[in-house]
């Protein structure tokens, strides 16, 4: 799929994030080879591959967190809404708070559902009680999450499910007013019956927010990504429309992947 | 020594930092030689009750500095875990001396103190009995806190950071409140090794001062061969 391609199918033909030629290293160990793809508003882009592969080091090279690895060196450019990533007038934290993230683990701070929440609108700069009450509302209704938490805000998110404690994850992050989120294999932890909530709850929010979403089950890839890009030994094999990558792939290497022989 | 024990840049640290300490006890060397009290008389003129008093002033004197030395050994730790590089030569050459100093038991750095102190009786030096407190509190405390800030899960960091919080926000809102607990406790093994060193101290003091009689060198020369295979079991441990 060219870029063209995927710019005339969409309505908002600026990408959000463009990649040009990334390669990522962690000491020695070439992780991301000649990385090139562009992320669109408002659709859910995939990456898929077995594991170990760079899915997890790509995304983290997106909102800077591989700058906490002392030995992570790149090469290449990326653009957010125009600006370099990586360049030196860039806040970190800003982008932090641009590019939001979810984790594999679920990772609730020890302090209350409401806090928790709060803790985003509050690095933003937002300190008045009436206005964190609504971000709290409103971001724990996009994680589809309020329904069940809205009598016990105050209390631990102990007290929560695995799949609740990632809802309330999603929550925070979008309490940071996000123009891209970052699911790293948000599944991972969930179990059968906690898994297709959170992919309604990731469907929801593509009206919103630009997504990006890292998983090695493929079938989550095809139900849940509009965009889906293969990876195999940090080398982005094929990246295109959701359908096409799974349906009509046009690499053998991809072939091999989404049709369970490899990986 | 084994290539699989250390290889060579950790064997530079490694020497560097025994070659300092060396030069260190060299020089306590030459200073004791020069000491009347050792293999010498002690003149009951020096030290007498009035000493044993101003030894009590100083440490009492020297409490704020002692939380002092605490504090700052505690923003240390902090300051090598959560902002210094942790492959760079200066955290490299830091952690070494840190590591080694640590190891070394306090019964040893206590009889040290008590050379630190006498060399000085006629002027009981605050600062000499300040410097006993740093090299005995300091790494110890400094390295027992990196511990602590050690287990506090990376990927709790990792959430906040993602979230737009500043590496400040990080460390004050969940590093340091996971480590307050195992914080407490290094500062009162902390304060229970300085008391144990003032104790020493003390009783040191009292018994030149009732009893006249000499040091010899040669416990100088075990207290300095003590300290050289301290340093060396040490190094050989690697970490």
């Amino acid at each position: 799929m060219t870029k063209d391609a995927l710019v005339m199918q969409h309505p908002i033909n600026s990408p959000a994030l463009y990649i040009n030629d990334l390669n990522v290293w962690f000491g020695k160990n070439q992780v991301l080879k000649n990385l090139t793809f562009d992320v669109f508003p408002r659709q859910v882009t995939a990456f898929i591959g077995p594991s170990k592969c760079g899915k997890t080091a790509l995304v983290r090279c997106l909102n800077r967190l591989n700058d906490l690895q002392s030995d992570f060196k790149y090469t290449g450019k990326i653009h957010f809404n125009g600006v370099d990533l990586y360049s030196s007038k860039v806040n970190v934290t800003d982008i932090a708070q641009k590019i939001g993230m979810v984790f594999n683990k679920p990772i609730p701070f020890r302090r209350s559902i409401y806090e928790n929440v709060a803790y985003t609108a509050r690095l933003r700069g937002i300190k008045h009680a009436s206005q964190l009450d609504t971000i709290v509302e409103e971001c724990l209704r996009e994680a589809q999450l309020w329904d069940e938490v809205c009598n016990e805000l105050h209390t631990s998110p102990d007290i929560l499910t695995i799949g609740q404690q990632q809802q309330l994850c999603i929550a925070r992050a979008l309490a940071g007013h996000p123009d891209i989120l970052i699911f790293d294999e948000p599944c991972e932890q969930l179990d059968a019956t906690e898994t297709p909530k959170l992919e309604v709850t990731v469907q929801n929010l593509k009206s919103r927010y630009s997504l990006i979403f890292v998983t090695n089950k493929r079938r989550q890839a095809a139900r849940v990504s509009d965009v889906a890009g293969f990876l195999y030994n940090g080398e982005l094999i094929e990246f295109g429309h959701t359908e096409q990558i799974f349906t009509n792939p046009k690499d053998k290497l991809t072939e091999d992947y989404v049709t369970g022989r490899l990986g | 020594m084994n290539a699989n024990i250390m290889n060579r840049s950790e064997l530079i640290y490694h020497t560097i930092a025994v070659g300092t300490l060396a030069i260190i006890i060299v020089l306590l060397w030459n200073f004791t030689s020069g000491s009347s009290y050792v293999d010498g008389a002690i003149n009951s003129d020096v030290i007498t009750e009035k000493t044993v008093s101003t030894i009590y002033g100083q440490l009492y004197q020297m409490i704020p500095s002692i939380c002092g030395v605490i504090l700052l050994s505690i923003i240390v730790s902090f300051y090598l875990e959560e902002w210094l590089q942790q492959t760079s030569w200066q955290y490299r050459i830091i952690q070494r001396y840190i590591v080694v100093l640590a190891k070394i038991p306090s019964l040893v750095v206590g009889i040290m103190a008590v050379y630190f102190v006498l060399f000085h009786s006629q002027h009981i030096a605050y600062y000499s009995l300040l410097l006993t407190v740093v090299l005995l509190v300091m790494p110890a405390t400094i390295w027992s806190t990196q511990k602590a800030i050690q287990t506090v899960d990376m990927s709790v960091r990792e959430a906040a950071y993602a979230l737009g919080a500043s590496r400040w926000r990080v460390v004050t809102g969940h590093v340091f409140p996971r480590t307050f607990p195992a914080v407490l406790a290094v500062i009162g093994t902390a304060i229970s090794r300085i008391l144990a060193v003032a104790a020493l101290l003390i009783s040191a003091v009292w018994i030149y001062a009732l009893n006249s009689f000499t040091i010899p060198k040669s416990v100088f020369v075990l207290l300095t061969c003590s300290v050289i295979v301290s340093v060396l079991s040490n190094l050989l441990d690697g970490k």
